[in-house]
């Protein structure tokens, strides 16, 4: 197939893929309609995605990941480094030379009998300041059609891009989806991410936690701005100013609830106003003016499914009623929908999780704990107007929260932006049964679960600011 | 909601705040109840700030930073000892 790029850098990193991988094709996604169309019907040929009912839920599907493969592995998660202090206390290293070793011989020849997909993307609107290219190439449609939700996809990334070499390149194999030989190493120096024998979510969209969390923590420690775990939403008051908030809370906390909060009654008559700009991940930068302007660097959101209802976040379920992906809910085989555990009365003729028979008389849950959507952002009811705003949107405060029984009040404020940054660094969250280990366990890497942490509270502290933003911590929230 | 308003009203300077030996906590009057099924006290309660608990927590936080060795900036081992003092 013919490349669409001139730049010898792209063209040189498929090169090499194929003649490591081994594919019987190599499919450029361009962005285009028609290719997405015949794509889909491959897809759905091959069982991979399942079509739903278009009626009740257009342009969307169903797919079903393995079973031994339902969740990020933090465990065969590596940052590969040069050395390994700057991978910090708290993440996996393996040294670079081991790791391209290793995960060479499982990417050998693995696509043989199989196509290769080149997916040029973009983590931020093309073209504006705070956005940065990547290129994904995968053996899995199901990431391509992932990956046209996420970010923005197709040959205007390259055309923007021309012949620069600033891109991130990452290689994804489902390869036998052998969770014994799955790695998903980031290699900082190198702007390079490997992620192999997995088909799951974070470990295989590479632009989400890989690139947009961990790779670019790395690149904007180098260029002096931040990447953070932040959910950003606008506040707009009876006055009809919205201010903008970062907010950084663990897994499990309702940062997707809370990006997408409705304000109760009262406060909605008198005019005040929640919009979301991201629930996930901001990309911060100090702006002419010496204040902090942040972006949303994702085209969509992968929530968590269960849990989801038109109670706890009924911005975020309507989100999914169209153009969305689900991954290991329910299949209501009545009406072909989905259906997941918080939904209110279970489907009496389903599929759970793994395809097999289900009914709410079961001992085990239909949908999987960790099943998502997959929606894009521009169907959500309360998107902020500024989503797309290239400039990214003036912070007002930092928040930090999670789980604390005890002790820490409800809401306190940092003296100072110094006095913020060590509150953050310190911000601690009782472990969930979201994550394994135990439960109630005081855990303070909350501000951190990427590479580079120490420098990165030295890059905040010399990034200073004035007086217009203030750092806050707060527990837990009242409506 | 509650909180956000709070927290807008003081990035504005619309509203005071009591110093305490970890940062500036609300008066309760401050925050908004009304429609909550949260009465005054136990609104109190969830603004109070303990000193014993506090300083048991300031011994975590240096175990926590202990693992970063030299690589911490000095400014969060200043913060450190500002709260350990105020703790006192």
């Amino acid at each position: 197939m013919q490349n669409i790029t001139d730049n010898k850098k792209v063209i040189k990193l498929v090169d090499d893929a194929v003649k490591l991988c081994k594919p019987d094709n190599v499919i450029w996604i361009d962005g285009s309609k028609q290719l997405y169309d015949n794509l889909r019907n491959k897809v759905l040929a091959s069982g991979e995605m399942i079509k739903l009912n278009q009626e009740k839920l257009p342009d969307c599907y169903l797919h079903r990941s393995a079973v031994n493969d339902v969740a990020r592995v933090e465990d065969r998660t590596f940052i590969c480094c040069k050395n390994k202090r700057d991978a910090g206390p708290t993440n996996n290293w393996m040294a670079p030379d081991e790791a391209y070793s290793k995960l060479s011989e499982i990417f050998d020849g693995c696509m043989k009998g199989r196509d290769m997909y080149v997916i040029p993307y973009s983590m931020g609107k093309i073209g504006t300041p705070f956005a940065k290219a990547g290129i994904e190439i995968t053996d899995s449609l199901y990431v391509v059609f992932s990956m046209e939700i996420m970010t923005r996809v197709g040959k205007s990334v390259l055309d923007n891009l021309g012949d620069s070499n600033d891109f991130v390149r990452g290689l994804h194999s489902k390869a036998q989806l052998d969770a014994q030989k799955r790695y998903i190493c980031h290699f900082p120096e190198d702007n390079t991410i490997w992620s192999v024998n997995s088909g799951y979510g974070g470990n295989v969209l590479l632009g989400k936690k890989c690139f947009a969390l961990r790779i670019a923590s790395y690149q904007a420690k180098n260029e002096g701005w931040l990447a953070e775990h932040m959910l950003i939403l606008g506040l707009t008051k009876p006055d009809g100013k919205t201010r903008y908030i970062c907010a950084a809370f663990p897994s499990a906390c309702g940062k997707t609830n809370l990006a997408m909060l409705i304000p109760p009654e009262g406060y909605k008559r008198k005019g005040y106003k929640i919009t979301t700009v991201g629930d996930d991940i901001a990309w911060i930068r100090k702006g002419a003016d010496g204040c902090l302007y942040a972006v949303n660097p994702e085209n969509g959101f992968f929530g968590v499914a269960p849990g989801t209802n038109a109670k706890s976040n009924p911005n975020a379920l309507e989100t999914t009623r169209k153009g969305t992906i689900f991954t290991n809910v329910v299949q209501n085989l009545d009406d072909n929908t989905v259906w997941w555990e918080g939904m209110g009365e279970a489907p009496t003729n389903a599929l759970n999780w793994k395809g097999e028979p289900w009914t709410a008389q079961s001992e085990q849950k239909g949908a999987h704990p960790n099943s998502r959507f997959t929606a894009p952002a521009k169907n959500c009811p309360c998107i902020s107007p500024m989503f797309d705003l290239g400039e990214g949107v003036k912070i007002s405060a930092f928040i930090f929260g999670g789980r604390r029984a005890k002790n820490v009040p409800l809401v306190y404020q940092s003296r100072d932006f110094k006095h913020g940054v060590f509150v953050g660094s310190v911000m601690a969250s009782e472990t969930t049964a979201a994550a394994t280990g135990a439960v109630g366990v005081l855990r303070r890497d909350l501000w951190r679960c990427c590479p580079f942490a120490a420098t990165i509270w030295a890059t905040i502290l010399n990034i200073g600011l004035i007086s217009a933003t203030r750092l806050k911590t707060r527990q837990k929230y009242l409506m | 909601m509650r909180v956000l308003d709070w927290i807008i009203d003081r990035c504005e300077d619309k509203v005071d705040a009591r110093e305490t030996a970890i940062g500036y906590i609300p008066y309760a009057k401050d925050i908004n109840i009304e429609g909550t099924n949260i009465d005054c006290s136990t609104l109190e309660s969830l603004l109070e700030v303990n000193k014993e608990e506090w300083q048991k927590e300031t011994q975590s936080i240096e175990e926590h930073y202990k693992k970063f060795g030299d690589d911490l900036p000095k400014e969060l081992l200043n913060q450190l000892n500002i709260l350990t003092n105020n703790l006192k």
